[in-house]
């Protein structure tokens, strides 16, 4: 599995200057409105993309474009002045055993046009690894390539289901999304359809319900996983993940993401300004047995400022007063 | 101005703290930890500290009021140095910043750019010779506190719960059972004894907690300023001197 480790971005948006390090496999992000959040995200999701198509067809900037209500074009010219670095950890077979090779990528000018993308410096640590350049550099691209992203207005993007459907369909993942649908909401839902007028049904024993007339905590949960089920040795922004849900369906929904990350090996990426959210990741990360790690961003004149705590962390400051989504009130 | 938080030993120290508190002798912004009622003390203190002072965590700046018991005030040092040490593994260098307060210990904790600061403020009474010759005091904590407000009477009688047992009376019963239990070989070393034998020939049913709790606010409002601010010396001078080493660049 391929994890991004650390990132740095320089001259982006709101960040002139920016690196969080010791990422793991659930990481979630909080901090103020402002603090750069998002921004994170989006460098990350752009500077590991290349600019190529998301498993929905999107590509990274047309993405960001629309979350950020904004023409591509500008998009770029600022973009272009960007520049991001990151790490990875990378295991690969050396010798007949797992081994872990580091390896760190820099480029400047995120998500231009496709057409001007600037090459990434690829350095691997050890003269021994030189072999697996090429290997670390596909599995880069198929990181990249596959990194996706789910915000809140997606409970209601069809084109989930629409573009997934066939491939979630051949492999059955259709069995294990009503499996975890009925976990999280107690649906007992049996399986899907989706009818050729594009329309997604789930099917109950005696009865069928369009998924868009369920809450839109189900559409979210269920779109969310759908997306996530098609991933694969990638990364998945989640952001705000809490937004519909209620706080015993969150818990759960939180599971069943962690669960189906750690499967797939899939790297989480989750912003939240809710501190149930973050007690229900850490403690999903723990029973996937995935490693979970808590950011707290700030951002000071360009400058962000990324505060890394281990759940262990977490749980004692919660545990003597603190609300973690606060720590700007403390250092 | 960033929030300063302080940890202390339990429940007993905490009322004390929130009275304190409460009649605003407290620096403003000083905020009390929780703490963890399973893992209270000395060790669980440090534990529940270090993801907060840790540059690696918070980064943030706490008073840490550590009752003296058996130690000196280096001795106190050292032994939080230690603590500290031992949590900071290789990844914080724990550093002792150069100060001249008789009591208070200052430290700094570094990790690359990040900072976190903590000032230890010992708790109890070792130099009160009057309690320590009158009770035979060897370990001094946040007992002596109350146990002063119990020996001013204006302060004792001005205590709703204490009013089923005259002050002269209370006083007599500290000194005759306290011998009694020496005579029968019971060490009576802490402040904490002498306030429970009140409590009892008082027949006050509150925890220990609630009790110093309504003596502090009893005194505070019994007695002119000054005069309490004598009664609870040198904790806030300490606290509020703590606070000024945490805040000052």
């Amino acid at each position: 599995m391929l994890l991004l480790t650390a990132f740095t971005v320089e001259n982006f948006r709101g960040i002139r200057q920016g690196t969080v390090s010791g990422l793991t496999d659930v990481n979630v992000i909080i901090g103020r409105n402002n603090s750069g959040k998002t921004t994170l995200l989006e460098a990350m999701h752009r500077g590991t993309a290349f600019g190529m198509q998301n498993p929905l067809g999107v590509h990274d900037f047309d993405y960001w474009s629309a979350v950020r209500s904004e023409t591509p074009i500008e998009q770029n010219k600022e973009s272009e002045k960007a520049t991001v670095a990151s790490e990875f950890i990378f295991t690969e077979e050396l010798g007949g055993r797992p081994q872990q090779v580091s390896a760190s990528r820099e480029r400047t000018g995120i998500a231009g046009p496709r057409t001007n993308i600037a090459p990434a410096r690829l350095a691997l640590s050890g003269e021994r690894y030189r072999q697996l350049v090429s290997d670390v550099h596909l599995a880069g691209l198929k990181f990249g390539t596959k990194a996706s992203a789910f915000r809140p207005p997606d409970a209601t993007n069809t084109a989930i289901e629409a573009k997934l459907w066939p491939q979630l369909l051949g492999d059955r993942s259709d069995k294990r999304l009503a499996a975890a649908l009925n976990d999280v909401f107690g649906l007992q839902a049996e399986s899907f359809q989706l009818l050729p007028s594009g329309k997604l049904i789930v099917l109950f024993e005696n009865h069928s319900v369009p998924l868009d007339a369920q809450g839109d905590g189900t559409r979210a949960a269920m779109r969310c996983l759908m997306l996530l089920t098609a991933l694969k040795q990638t990364m998945f922004i989640l952001e705000e993940p809490e937004c519909h849900q209620h706080p015993g369906s969150l818990e759960r929904f939180a599971l069943a993401v962690c669960k189906l990350a750690k499967q797939n090996e899939v790297q989480l990426m989750i912003s939240t300004h809710s501190g149930e959210c973050v007690r229900a990741f850490l403690k999903a990360a723990e029973t996937a047995a995935s490693d979970a790690a808590v950011f707290h961003l700030s951002l000071t004149d360009g400058i962000q400022t990324a505060r890394r705590l281990d759940p262990d962390a977490v749980e004692t400051l919660q545990n003597t007063g603190i609300d973690v989504r606060f720590l700007d009130l403390y250092s | 101005m960033k929030t300063v938080r302080a940890y202390f030993e339990g429940n007993d120290d905490k009322a004390i703290l929130e009275a304190l508190a409460r009649v605003r002798l407290l620096p403003n912004g000083l905020e009390l930890a929780k703490r963890d009622p399973e893992k209270g003390g000395k060790d669980g203190l440090v534990n529940e500290l270090w993801p907060f002072v840790s540059p690696t965590g918070v980064g943030g700046r706490a008073v840490v009021l550590v009752d003296y018991d058996d130690l000196t005030t280096d001795g106190l040092g050292d032994w939080f140095l230690n603590q500290l040490r031992e949590k900071a593994k290789n990844e914080v260098v724990v550093e002792v910043t150069a100060g001249s307060h008789p009591r208070l210990r200052s430290f700094r904790l570094v990790a690359e750019a990040r900072v976190g600061a903590v000032v230890l403020c010992p708790v109890g009474l070792p130099e009160d010779a009057e309690l320590k010759s009158e009770y035979g005091l060897e370990k001094f904590a946040m007992d002596e506190y109350p146990l002063r407000v119990v020996r001013h009477e204006r302060a004792y009688t001005t205590t709703k719960d204490m009013r089923s047992l005259p002050h002269a009376k209370a006083l007599l019963k500290m000194t005759e059972v306290g011998d009694l239990f020496r005579k029968n070989g019971i060490d009576v070393t802490k402040s904490k004894t002498y306030l429970q034998i009140v409590r009892a020939a008082a027949l006050i049913r509150p925890s220990t907690a609630v009790i110093y709790q309504r003596l502090v606010e009893a005194a505070a409002g019994a007695l002119p300023p000054d005069e309490f601010r004598q009664l609870m010396s040198p904790l806030i001078d300490d606290i509020h001197e703590a606070v000024r080493l945490l805040t000052t660049p």
